[in-house]
């Protein structure tokens, strides 16, 4: 949204829309690029806001400097998959060849995962991402920025490839939304995402369906539908991958869920670290327009209107969770709610929402083409369906790969990802990032489905699947994960906010020699309020790491806290952060 | 319970055991309370909207995670298997929960501050009082290191921001009960807190002081500042309703009104009678109700000066009572045009006088700030007023609508002849200020806050409207005050005429009152100056004169210790007592003369800080920047000058004597005869005795009473001098 849309008046509900995008004009146009207060003040004067909800928004997304950063900011990713692949041992580069400089000059900090998980470790210097460097060439990178020539970092563009989930072959036709504008045949399409059992992919794997009968039975006269494509959580790469690939689906599935429940707009709401994406999109709408496929009237039919939005996140994992990413629409803190109420029924600005993932949007698009039998066709193990997977960490070819449901870990890693590192031995791997926690490689033979891994406590999630090889500390990786949710932690409640603190704080004196028999239990009482009494998903399964680790991985763990000694040799070197 | 046919308007649930019919939409609480079934919370309250972030009140559903009670709304359940069977089945005290509740509790006391400022005034911090109930009170997890500490610049709320839980409670107050919108969640996660305004102090934010917050506030984040009950001898004591029904205390909490009970008296005065008198001191002041008030100034206020003849290195200081209009100091007095008194009046120098009406506010810049009053009060018909205590003066002059009216009245009466008073200014059309009036801003700094940063990039030009600025250069070693500017000076030009980037860093001075600001935009600022040529280079002199005048300076220092210098804080002093060891025969002639001009008690200790051979006795330095100035009765009073003195009002309390760096200031007991009333005050219940010890705070007056101090004048060595900060810095450099 432009400056100059702000002229218009905004309704007093609606006076917080557009404001990042404000902040953001002009923190960029500000020569030490920051917001002073006194630019905030002209914000709320204009926008009729309290300068205290200014501050409370701007305050709240690392992306907006309420201070001058320094010249040149460095921040390294040390998530998950980066902190498998060199990234404590290229921040530990950067900091020695930086020493000295003047914090007004240079700082070097950490960013959270960016979502360059296949090309690790990633870091940012001032705007700019950069991934799969060596620690000299990260070198040369930030002393090119210093000397005013920043080199282009990495990007990630369309590839020629066949995708099974492609039902048109390359093109682009969007047959499903002519031919539906059409039959309008909202039941039928709700039937065969039933039929073909379609999940959401966002992680919860709620029945897709069942979201969208929800919110086309509400008699609300405004609805919204919004495409989660925020993808934060490390070791995620697919939505990425399908908003560059096919962009197309994702926009008719918006369009058919739209049309379906009976919204007139739609949000595809993506992190901001995603430009690339971002442009494609852009374009992909654009086309779209022209063709009379969204706005006013589509295909010529009056009654059938469909806008789209391209909301470009202010920054954070928990603007991912759907709540806290409708509250960021709405212009405020992305601070999850409380629920019930759901999103179904009271979502954006208080009307019905369907809140689905990239994956979800094309898949249903794919599913509405070809049929349930089509996509019931696929699968491995007698398992049905198709999923888009990354794989990162320990592994040969770390990158995105379509994959049959069904399809064993350990086929998947060998067959798709090249198969362990340098033929060392796999020890333990995440099948979601963090919130799945870690399995042991007893456990690579599971299949890849919903409930199979329930059952084994874990997730099929999003699926990011991060590999561990022989040599890594699963006590570390717990430590990880751990810290990268405090984190994220929005801080709304007490058991996430304090507790995702003091958890990080006990597990670091236990990788470094200072566990105490009372701590055991204390851990325990605090997984269980975490789980119980957190607010949102993240509080929740914020314990899953390490109570993975201490449950699978008990002999590596005792070593630690009994013996002192951690048997990879990754921990008691003083010197994690 | 009616399935059938008709809409459902009612939910059936079972809590604990007990089944309960109440309307959809209720909330667990709610249908909980009104059965008798207590749960505990922190984040709830009744008259609020609920936002469930302190989980205290969690409550086992049989779903997937617990619930909070307090803001969990029943609805029908469409998927229960038997019609009869209830909606919701709650357990709110089984031993998973109460395990739950325990857990939160110990996570917030590991940051609590334990015991929090409300526990030790009332004992009623909820959250120690829950951690209590459930055993949670030594909590086994590690306490948090880096808090965001306290923000004491409001002066009726005390900000500790250690206690604070993010309960949201105050957040709520301040914009639901209240209106006020002031305080906010800041920041993210762990780091996050709350702010008023945008992160501004408390004292110069937007806040009204209506007390809300500190009402709701369940713990010693938000409590009351301790206020020393002064007690009025006349006047009726004010009823909240009465006080309620005045605009200026519509924004204020009734609670706390009520809580400060006796805080404001209503007072008849004669034509011709005095509220007060220039150069008293007093803690309370005057809202007018009917009737009008003369202010005006007669005399002209003397104080000590100390000044350097010119000649040796060991040159004689000569101290000497001048008048104010003889003497300027530097950095005082400086092209000062007129003369800020209470009521938002400024008075123009040279015929200092004025009147208020109703609705207006006096007295309170003694009151706030302990200066003693610069002018003289007088009923000049029949007046009705209200007295009052500091805390109620506070939240009145934060009043929005009272203090738009101020800032209306120094549109547009005082800017005008803020600027057109000024030399440097005297060409600026009538036209051209009115244009200024609607563009310029009125901005509030608490004590002690910045206004920029030096190397900050410049956005605008400021005049002192009231209070002090100090200017601060850093230069290896520390930060060294150029100045102090009074009301009526200007800063900030410099930037704008030159790189854009500001050479010194400004900050309100500290520990006093707020300073007012007139901020005029950095594009108003360079359109004024293009079409004013004539203030350009007026501006341009003055700004080239203090460039020369810093050079030098920076060209002094250069070579003292100075790190040394400024850790000391000899750099702040007004008048440090020197003794020039070289002559200094230790014969104790200025202790014995000190303590004769202050019946019997020495002020001064000859010991202290050696620097060469001089030695910097122990007594009162008059800092610029006094850290002293936090008496609770304000019985510190810093004079025109600044120079700081402590007069008979003093209750021993010590505050002061803690707060000098530099133990300048001691308690002393005094022998008193005392009046029956003052008796009953002291609770003595010894009204038969006459005679009392008080305890007193003293120090160095600079025998103001006197022609020179006395310590200088008694030395029969010519070692004792009084000199300041950079007057010694000289001295040592020879
Ligand atoms: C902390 C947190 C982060 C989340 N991040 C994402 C995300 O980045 N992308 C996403 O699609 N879903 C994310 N989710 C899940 C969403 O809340 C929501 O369930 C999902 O977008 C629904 O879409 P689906 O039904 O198509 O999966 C997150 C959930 C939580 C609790
Ligand atoms: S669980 Fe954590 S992220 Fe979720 S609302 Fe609570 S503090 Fe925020
Ligand atoms: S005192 Fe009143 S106005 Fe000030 S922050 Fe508290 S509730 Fe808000
Ligand atoms: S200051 Fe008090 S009322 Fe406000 S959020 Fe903190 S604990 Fe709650
Ligand atoms: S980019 Fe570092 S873990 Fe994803
Ligand atoms: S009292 Fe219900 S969550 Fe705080």
């Amino acid at each position: 949204m432009s400056t100059s849309t702000l002229l218009r008046v905004l309704p007093a509900e609606h006076n917080t829309e557009g404001v990042f995008e404000e902040l953001k004009d002009i923190q960029r146009q500000n020569p030490l690029h920051y917001l002073p207060k006194e630019e905030l003040q002209r914000v709320a004067e204009r926008r009729g806001l309290h300068l205290r909800d200014v501050h409370a928004i701007a305050s709240y997304y690392p992306h907006f400097h309420l201070e001058p950063p320094a010249k040149v900011a460095v921040s390294v990713c040390d998530d998950m998959s980066c902190h498998l692949r060199g990234a404590p041992a290229l921040q530990r580069r950067l900091e020695q060849r930086f020493h000295g400089a003047s914090p007004a000059d240079l700082s070097i900090g950490n960013v959270s995962c960016v979502g360059r998980c296949e090309h690790a470790p990633s870091f940012v210097v001032n705007d700019c991402y950069y991934d799969g460097l060596s620690p000299e060439e990260a070198i040369d990178a930030v002393v090119q920025t210093i000397a005013g020539h920043p080199t282009s970092g990495s990007s990630y563009r369309a590839r020629a490839m066949n995708l099974a989930s492609d039902p048109y072959d390359g093109e682009r036709p969007y047959s499903v939304l002519r031919e539906f504008a059409k039959s309008r045949d909202r039941d039928g399409l709700i039937a065969k995402l039933k039929a073909a059992g379609l999940k959401g992919m966002g992680g919860a794997g709620y029945p897709t369906n069942d979201k969208w009968t929800r919110v086309r039975e509400s008699k609300s006269l405004d609805k919204y539908i919004v495409c989660n494509a925020d993808e934060s959580e490390p070791g995620t790469l697919k939505d990425r991958f399908i908003l560059t690939q096919l962009p197309h689906l994702v926009i008719e599935g918006m369009v058919l869920a739209g049309l379906c429940v009976g919204a007139r707009r739609g949000y595809l709401y993506i992190r901001h670290e995603y430009q690339e994406q971002e442009e494609i999109l852009t374009a992909e709408l654009n086309r779209c327009a022209e063709q009379g496929l969204i706005g006013e009237g589509i295909l010529g039919y009056a009654d059938l209107s469909f806008e789209i939005v391209v909301f470009v996140s202010p920054g954070g994992y928990i603007c991912g969770e759907e709540t806290a990413l409708l509250e960021a629409i709405e212009g405020k803190r992305a601070e999850p709610r409380n629920k019930p109420p759901f999103v179904a029924n009271v979502g954006l600005w208080g009307k019905p929402t369907v809140v689905n993932n990239v994956e979800t949007l094309a898949f249903a698009t794919a599913i509405a083409a070809k049929g349930a039998d089509w996509w019931n066709s696929h699968g491995a193990n007698g398992f049905k369906g198709l999923k888009f997977v990354g794989v990162s960490g320990d592994v040969q070819k770390p990158g995105m790969y379509e994959v049959p449901m069904g399809i064993k870990y350990s086929d998947l890693i060998r067959e798709y990802a090249g198969g362990p590192l340098d033929g060392r031995e796999i020890i333990g791997f995440a099948p979601s990032g963090p919130s799945s926690g870690y399995l042991p490689a007893s456990m690579l033979d599971l299949p890849m489905d919903w409930e199979t891994l329930n059952k084994a406590k874990s997730m099929v999630g999003s699926g990011a699947i991060v590999v561990c090889c022989e040599g890594r500390c699963m006590l570390d990786m717990a430590l990880n994960s751990v810290r990268f949710y405090r984190n994220e932690s929005c801080g709304k409640c007490v058991p996430c906010r304090i507790g995702s603190q003091k958890l990080v704080e006990i597990l670091q004196r236990w990788t470094q020699g200072g566990y105490k028999d009372s701590d055991m239990s204390v851990v325990k009482e605090l997984f269980h309020a975490l789980r119980q009494t957190s607010i949102c998903g993240l509080g929740q399964i914020l314990p899953k790491p390490i109570e993975s680790v201490l449950e699978h991985f008990k002999v590596e763990v005792d070593e630690h806290l009994l013996n002192g000694r951690c048997p990879a040799g990754v921990c008691f070197r003083g010197d994690l952060p | 319970m009616s399935h059938t046919g008709t809409e459902q308007t009612e939910v059936r649930l079972v809590i604990d055991g007990q089944s309960i019919t109440v309307p959809i939409g209720t909330t667990i609480f709610d249908a909980a309370r009104t059965h008798g079934i207590p749960i505990p919370v922190l984040c709830h309250q009744q008259d609020i909207t609920p936002v469930g972030v302190c989980r205290m009140c969690v409550v086992d559903t049989h779903e997937r995670a617990y619930a909070a009670a307090c803001i969990r709304k029943v609805e029908p359940n469409a998927r229960k298997a038997k019609p009869e069977d209830p909606d919701l089945v709650v357990e709110t005290n089984s031993e998973n929960v109460r395990a739950a509740r325990k857990t939160l509790l110990e996570l917030m006391m590991a940051d609590h501050p334990t015991p929090c400022v409300r526990q030790q005034q009332k004992k009623d911090c909820e959250l120690e009082g829950l951690a209590a109930e459930y055993g949670a009170t030594t909590s086994p997890y590690p306490h948090r290191e880096l808090t965001r500490g306290r923000d004491t610049t409001s002066p009726i709320i005390l900000v500790d921001h250690a206690a604070c839980i993010l309960c949201d409670r105050c957040v709520r107050a301040c914009a639901e009960l209240r209106d006020n919108f002031v305080i906010a969640r800041q920041g993210k996660g762990y780091n996050a807190g709350i702010a008023f305004d945008l992160g501004k102090p408390m004292g110069s934010s937007s806040c009204v002081s209506c007390g809300e917050c500190m009402y709701s506030c369940p713990t010693g984040a938000l409590t009351n500042t301790v206020s020393v009950k002064h007690e009025f001898k006349t006047g009726t004591p004010c009823e909240t309703a009465d006080l309620m029904a005045l605009d200026v205390f519509q924004h204020v909490s009734g609670n706390f009104l009520d809580f400060n009970k006796g805080a404001v008296v209503k007072r008849h005065f004669k034509k011709g009678e005095f509220f007060f008198r220039e150069g008293e001191g007093s803690s309370t002041a005057f809202y007018i109700l009917e009737g009008l008030v003369d202010m005006y100034i007669s005399t002209q206020q003397a104080h000590v000066h100390t000044e350097e003849q010119r000649g040796t290195f060991s040159s004689r200081m000569r101290s000497k009572l001048v008048n104010r209009h003889q003497h300027r100091r530097q950095g005082e007095d400086m092209g000062r045009t007129h003369v800020v008194v209470d009521g938002g009046l400024e008075l123009p120098c040279d015929q200092p006088e004025g009147q208020r009406g109703p609705g207006a506010l006096f007295g309170e810049m003694s009151c706030m700030n302990a200066h003693p009053h610069s002018t003289t009060a007088r009923a000049a018909t029949d007046c009705v007023v209200l007295e009052m205590r500091r805390n109620i003066v506070d939240m009145l002059r934060r009043n929005k609508t009272f203090r738009e009216n101020l800032d209306e009245l120094y549109l547009t009466h005082t800017l005008e002849l803020h600027l057109r008073k000024s030399p440097v200014f005297s060409s600026l059309t009538r036209e051209f200020i009115q244009a200024l009036r609607s563009k310029v801003r009125l901005v509030r700094i608490a004590p002690g806050e910045i206004i920029f940063k030096q190397g900050d990039l410049a956005d605008a030009f400021y005049l002192v409207r009231r209070g002090f600025v100090k200017v601060t250069e850093s230069c290896a070693g520390g930060d060294l005050v150029l100045a102090y500017l009074p009301a009526g000076s200007h800063f900030g030009e410099p930037a704008l005429l030159g790189d854009g980037k500001h050479m010194a860093t400004c900050s309100a001075l500290d520990n006093v009152d707020h300073v007012d600001l007139v901020r005029i935009a950095g594009e108003d600022f360079k359109e004024m100056i293009r079409l004013f040529p004539q203030v350009h280079a007026e501006l341009q002199k003055v700004h080239d004169e203090h460039m020369r005048e810093n050079q030098k300076r920076m060209a002094n220092i250069s070579d003292v210790p100075l790190a040394e210098f400024l850790h000391q804080g000899l750099v702040e002093a007004q008048s440090l007592l020197v003794l020039n060891l070289d002559n200094c025969t230790r014969c104790d002639q200025c202790v014995k003369a000190c303590a004769d001009a202050h019946d019997g008690v020495t002020r001064l200790v000859r010991d202290g800080l050696r620097v060469d051979n001089f030695l910097i006795a122990t007594s009162c330095r008059h800092c610029r920047d006094p850290l002293c100035m936090v008496c609770p009765v304000g019985a510190i009073h810093r004079q025109v000058t600044l120079d700081v003195t402590i007069d008979d009002t003093c209750i021993g309390c010590g505050e002061c004597a803690q707060n000098c760096p530099y133990g300048n200031i001691n308690l002393h007991e005094f022998e008193v005869t005392l009046h029956g009333e003052e008796l009953a005050a002291l609770g003595a219940g010894q009204a038969h005795a006459k005679k009392a010890t008080v305890r007193k705070a003293t120090s160095c007056n600079l025998c103001n009473e006197l022609k020179e101090p006395s310590c200088v004048y008694a030395c029969p060595h010519d070692a004792a001098h009084r000199v300041t900060g950079e007057e010694f810095r000289d001295m040592l450099k020879k």
